[in-house]
């Protein structure tokens, strides 16, 4: 039971991207379409994984002081793998991620899971938030990359163009402020909703 | 007691991640660099299609390639350009007919706004450049002759496209007025070539003796020229082209055509040598 | 890219490709010490220092030690490990020697280790293949771009404080919607000087 929360933690009651407001750059930099924001989602999540796992498996053997220059290699040892990786399997997709690649290093998410989760607690339920945290963060990106993709450019997943006259501000720039303030606003919504019907049932009951 | 354990703890993840990045830097590297090799060859055919062996080349010390078809003629240049556009760099490859015109064009690289400027690099823009000369590879709206539309909205970004395949074309004049002709000798072998050019009242014929690289011997085998022309260019030009080692020589005042017509004699020779030699 | 001038490569570092509002780098520290004025100025000032010193001291470390031992693939570790130990020099160094900026900056310096503009102008002077001038010219005009946009942003988001905000968009959700309105405003700059 415990697990299963630390698995879903990450997917939506502590989202790394809506509710911890971390790890934004790549959010908003690679969704222009959902293609890129699916690789850029899965390359998070791999580089997450592994360093979550690793600083768990040797956290016994850290001096407390120098964790933090550890935490350091091990997260851009797999960022230079993963990038590499990219590079000879999928080089289009690593083209246009581009600088964004090598940035993962200083994800706020991966650096900040090993600090707060994974440094505290055993291998398995670090791979368990890696997990959870990776996909959520996944979860949100594609999302703004499908909503930018269809408004902005008229496709989704670089289909035939089924919008004729799309909204070409949601693929600049501003397009992805637009994108996350909304889906906040949103979530704002339901929540503030959801706790005034708690209340009401709460003055009904008394 | 602590520091020494520091250090060695950082030493030994440091270590151990440099390993392990070196083992993986050492598996991708060759699949990354046949990618790449893939990719530039994917391209060359791509602006080239008629071509399918290519050799390296430089042209004002730029990297070019020419290209050469199934039965080792020349089928044409490829030229890399890049010149600045709306918003940054724009890099091309322009695949260029041994006649001069386009038979391809590749954006490589551009940084246009999504939506407007960045459709210069799609097809429906690009495949206009066809078979364009110099003459017509310009916007319909800037001379006459233009017969690019530009993409609607984005006319700067069209127009620094136009004005990168003019300097693929002034890569390609450079070529053919020097390169060229001098770069040919370096790949015939040894032996005597004939070749033949088109004097003012007829066809001359020459035959080219070459050896160790350089332009031995020009023997005129036939020609029907006026004699008067005739007298004057048989003695300046074989001499000339003996001295200066290429055909890139003045012609004689006076008898232009007939000299032109031995000059191309001679490169005719040297090209039909040249091919043999690939 | 060489062929473009200092000046040229200054603003458009600063303004047209606008480290935050058009490349989306360095957005954390942007929306989490942009609420108040005060630490909006603090932040920006620790930037220009420390992304001018790491970005000389990247350019020295890539062309003169990555580049001749062919180790160009080490580069996200070197980078980020050697902007990580500067980061703490200057810390100490200048609690010893400037105490007065320590005071007004030191609080920032420690977040900065993992503001993502930092490496980000050391990753882009190399794909740019800059000169050391080029380099440490694109470092300013890129940090100014930071303070520009982070100043005026710290200053909408005060106003923002006690304007009647729709109870769903209170907070973060308006601050991205000035944010996308700021980004349109520099994306009228583009093209001005076609870096």
């Amino acid at each position: 039971m415990n697990r299963l929360k630390t698995l879903t933690n990450g997917l939506i009651r502590e989202n790394p991207v809506l509710v911890l407001m971390i790890g934004l750059c790549p959010l908003l930099a690679v969704s222009n379409n959902a293609i890129n924001a699916l690789g850029m989602g899965i390359a998070a999540t791999f580089v997450l994984i592994c360093s979550n796992v690793v600083i768990s498996l040797i956290r016994g053997v850290i001096p407390d002081q120098i964790r933090i220059p550890v935490f350091i290699v091990v997260i851009s040892t797999f960022v230079t793998i993963i990038d590499l990786m990219m590079a000879s399997y999928l080089p289009p997709l690593h083209k246009s991620l581009g600088i964004f690649v090598p940035l993962i290093v200083v994800n706020c998410i991966i650096l900040g899971r090993g600090e707060a989760f994974a440094y505290r607690n055993r291998v398995f339920d670090a791979l368990l938030d890696g997990i959870g945290m990776g996909v959520g963060f996944t979860l949100v990106i594609v999302l703004i990359g499908i909503i930018r993709e269809v408004s902005g450019n008229g496709t989704i997943f670089g289909s035939a163009r089924f919008i004729a006259h799309p909204a070409m501000i949601m693929i600049l720039p501003p397009g992805a402020f637009i994108t996350i303030g909304s889906l906040m606003g949103i979530l704002n919504w339901t929540r503030n909703r959801q706790s005034e019907k708690d209340m009401i049932k709460k003055e009904e009951k008394e | 007691m602590e520091i020494i354990k520091k250090i060695v703890v950082l030493t030994i993840v440091t270590s151990v991640a440099a390993v392990l990045l070196a083992v993986t830097y050492k598996n991708t590297k060759p699949r990354i660099d046949a990618h790449m090799k893939n990719e530039l060859e994917r391209l060359r055919r791509d602006v080239l299609p008629r071509s399918s062996g290519f050799e390296e080349i430089k042209i004002r010390k730029e990297a070019c390639y020419i290209g050469y078809d199934d039965e080792g003629r020349k089928a044409g240049l490829i030229l890399p350009v890049s010149v600045k556009g709306y918003s940054g760099e724009i890099k091309m490859l322009i695949g260029m007919s041994m006649k001069g015109k386009i038979e391809g064009l590749y954006i490589i690289n551009q940084t246009e706004t999504p939506g407007l400027g960045n459709k210069i690099a799609a097809a429906e823009f690009t495949d206009q450049f066809r078979g364009l000369t110099e003459k017509e590879a310009c916007l319909a709206s800037d001379g006459s002759d233009g017969k690019i539309d530009a993409v609607t909205a984005a006319t700067i970004s069209s127009r620094a496209v136009t004005g990168g395949v003019k300097k693929g074309f002034n890569l390609y004049n450079e070529y053919v007025n020097y390169t060229g002709k001098r770069d040919i000798l370096n790949r015939v072998p040894d032996g005597s070539y004939w070749g033949r050019g088109e004097g003012a009242a007829g066809p001359v014929r020459v035959e080219v003796v070459i050896e160790s690289r350089g332009i031995k011997a020009i023997k005129v085998i036939r020609q029907q020229e006026a004699k008067r022309y005739w007298a004057k260019v048989k003695a300046e030009i074989p001499a000339k082209i003996l001295r200066e080692q290429t055909t890139e020589v003045d012609t004689v005042s006076g008898a232009t055509l007939t000299s032109q017509g031995l000059i191309d004699a001679v490169q005719n020779a040297l090209e039909s040598a040249g091919r043999k030699g690939k | 890219m060489n062929e473009i001038s200092l000046f040229g490569i200054f603003l458009s570092a600063m303004i047209v490709n606008n480290i935050v509002l058009i490349r989306f780098i360095g957005l954390c520290p942007f929306f989490g010490v942009s609420g108040r004025m005060e630490s909006a100025i603090g932040m920006g000032m620790a930037v220009i220092f420390v992304m001018t010193v790491s970005s000389a001291v990247t350019w020295v470390i890539y062309n003169y030690l990555l580049v001749p031992m062919g180790l160009e693939f080490l580069k996200i570790v070197t980078f980020i490990l050697v902007i990580a130990s500067l980061v703490q020099l200057e810390e100490l160094f200048m609690k010893k020697y400037i105490p007065n900026l320590y005071k007004s900056l030191g609080i920032y310096l420690p977040l900065i280790t993992t503001n993502c503009a930092i490496l980000a102008a050391s990753f882009l002077h190399v794909d740019y293949s800059f000169s050391f001038i080029q380099a440490l010219v694109y470092a300013i005009g890129v940090s100014l771009g930071f303070i520009v946009v982070i100043i005026l942003f710290a200053g909408i988001r005060e106003r923002l404080d006690t304007a009647p905000v729709p109870k769903a968009l209170a907070g973060y959700p308006i601050a991205f919607f000035t944010a996308a309105l700021m980004s349109l405003a520099f994306l009228g700059f583009k093209g001005l000087f076609g870096l």
